[in-house]
């Protein structure tokens, strides 16, 4: 059986929690320990770097608020992030204009491309616009998924975990989210952005 | 894995995100969130009436050492150095020399590794008191008439100290790099150009002085000094910034007071030192205490006060000093060594070179400096030997 330390390839260590709540030195190297992780996990949902900035602090300031009544070990405490954070962006998702606006601006920049009236960017740029549109357009629960999944690694048990459901649940969520993607970049294929899936 | 899952990831292989951590985020981020860490634990203690905070945290190894970075905070003020630089110039320059108070922000720019800024609002008044603030709440006040001096750390934690013999520290110490900045030169060696700072347009001008080269950036419309520069040969790697600098600003003597504030507890460590009397030995000791205390087995990147507390913060943050270093924490021995290299006057030369050397390492010198009224070079090497060397042997 795997052990908890195994996890998505992670050294959760053991007695760091109960050392942290009392501990300053302690608290911080969790903190170290975590906070690349969570600013990637903003970084790929939002595709914004100041906004993942900002999400981060939001969460790593809420999680301060009830840290000293959270029982659990420290892979629970790296889902729990991961879900202060889910829950963030989700909102954040929702209440702001910045999709609509990251949205534009990925029209924009796809009919400046096509027209050629612009710079030329490379494929890699192109691909990379054409993922971030799509998964914009998902809905914000099956995009947290997809990026758990495939920007963060994380297994289906552990995405379960995080969002509070049953691992055959995020399978299934997950097969609907990547149809949807293959849909809107298959579309992107028509309009005639190379990009395969 | 299905085949939509494969072909997904194999898209994303080939795209790129800009998901770098900025660590001043990082480092910003943490500060407030061990503000709020002391501030509930200040709560809990005023809530249960136990045993105090601070003796509890003085129990702690990793607390004891943030709680000596913190009184060497004081030692660095031994870095503030605020050297050089036409007739706006000249007019800053007297500005400088007639101000009873002024009040500026010094970062520090260490470049290592992700301990990349050191922030701190400094405070001068005359007749030579001091007071610095960081970002993420430590005070260290000087009287630098009597050598007395408090450390203040945020929830509610202080340290008394005393140096004496301060007028014996060296062109780093507290009070010369006070009387330097009111004696700058009068003339730049050089004009800069213009370039803008921070939206504003700014002439610079550069003057060198032994081993700090200074560039001063005036605001082209007003002439007020807008940003100094500054970049040490002995120190590569721990390049200066100094702004939003202002003179003559009303300055509560309170804001000096070397009275600790109500509620706040003693944190069971008293700094005392005499420059006069600290040694080579006690510097080479704190080398060997850091150089074998890290997981990389290697000497500090600097060997200046704020700077080098912040490096070591960090390092015991992300758990790269070794456990069987925390025994041997002595903050004394930390001050003392500072102050060490504080005292060594300019005309001593001395030189650190020690920033990623791997202790043991054969035949590589870190420090070297010439002693007062000698000829020879005293040159420590990364195996903590000492030797005397001529200067045409020193290394280039």
């Amino acid at each position: 059986m795997m052990g908890v330390s195994e996890l998505s390839g992670f050294n959760f260590e053991p007695d760091l929690m109960t050392q942290a709540k009392s501990d300053p030195g302690v608290f911080t190297r969790l903190y170290f320990r975590h906070y690349d992780t969570i600013f990637r996990y903003c970084a790929h949902r939002l595709f914004d770097r100041t906004t993942a900035e900002d999400i981060t602090s939001e969460v790593f300031l809420s999680m301060m608020e009830n840290f000293q009544t959270f029982d659990g070990n420290e892979r629970q405490f790296r889902n729990w992030l991961y879900r202060i954070a889910t829950n963030a962006v989700n909102e954040h998702l929702r209440k702001t204009i910045r999709r609509s606006a990251i949205l534009t601006w990925v029209r924009q920049w796809s009919n400046n491309d096509k027209t050629g009236e612009e710079s030329h960017p490379d494929e890699s740029e192109q691909k990379t616009a054409v993922v971030k549109k799509a998964m914009l357009t998902l809905k914000p629960e099956f995009q947290a998924i997809v990026t758990m999944r495939f920007f963060e690694n994380l297994k289906l048990e552990e995405i379960a975990e995080v969002v509070g459901t049953s691992a055959g649940t995020v399978r299934s969520q997950l097969s609907r989210a990547l149809e949807k993607l293959r849909k809107h970049i298959s579309s992107a294929q028509l309009n005639g952005q190379e990009v395969t899936i | 894995m299905n085949h939509d899952e494969k072909q997904f990831e194999e898209l994303l292989k080939k795209v790129t995100f800009d998901d770098k951590p900025d660590y001043r985020h990082r480092d910003k981020l943490e500060q407030e969130l061990l503000a709020a860490f002391a501030r509930r634990q200040w709560q809990q203690e005023k809530q249960s009436r136990q045993t105090g905070v601070w003796r509890a945290i003085m129990q702690n190894r990793p607390m004891r050492l943030v709680a000596a970075a913190a009184v060497i905070v004081i030692t660095g003020l031994v870095c503030v150095q605020f050297l050089t630089g036409t007739s706006a110039y000249a007019q800053v320059v007297q500005e400088l020399r007639n101000a009873q108070t002024v009040v500026f922000t010094l970062i520090t720019q260490t470049n290592q590794g992700n301990s990349e800024t050191v922030r701190t609002e400094m405070a001068y008044k005359d007749p030579g008191w001091l007071r610095t603030t960081t970002v993420d709440g430590y005070v260290a006040v000087v009287d630098g008439t009597s050598g007395k001096m408090i450390s203040i750390v945020p929830g509610g934690g202080y340290t008394l100290g005393e140096i004496k013999n301060l007028d014996k520290t060296g062109e780093q110490g507290p009070l010369a790099s006070i009387e330097a900045m009111k004696n700058l030169p009068a003339k730049a060696d050089e004009n800069l150009g213009t370039k803008e700072i921070d939206g504003i347009a700014c002439d610079g001008y550069r003057v060198t002085q032994g081993d700090l080269t200074t560039m001063v950036w005036l605001d082209v419309r007003t002439g007020d000094l807008v940003q100094v520069e500054q970049k040490y040969t002995s120190a590569p790697g721990m390049d200066r910034i100094i702004k939003n600098i202002k003179f003559d600003v009303e300055l509560d003597d309170s804001l000096f007071s070397l009275t600790p504030p109500a509620g706040y507890k003693p944190m069971g460590v008293e700094m005392k030192s005499d420059v006069a009397i600290q040694t080579e030995e006690t510097f080479v000791a704190w080398l060997g205490w850091w150089a074998n205390g890290n997981t990389d087995e290697t000497f500090p990147p600097m060997v200046a006060g704020t700077e080098i507390a912040k490096v070591t913060m960090d390092m015991a943050k992300q758990g790269k000093l070794k456990s069987s270093a925390w025994d041997k924490v002595n903050p004394q021995q930390m001050f003392n060594a500072l102050l060490f290299v504080a005292k060594l006057p300019q005309e001593s030369n001395w030189r650190y070179a020690g920033n990623g050397v791997k202790v043991n390492t054969p035949n590589t010198p870190i420090f070297w400096y010439r002693p007062a009224g000698s000829q020879m070079y005293r040159v420590i090497y990364a195996d903590l030997t000492v030797r005397e060397v001529a200067e045409n042997q020193l290394p280039k």
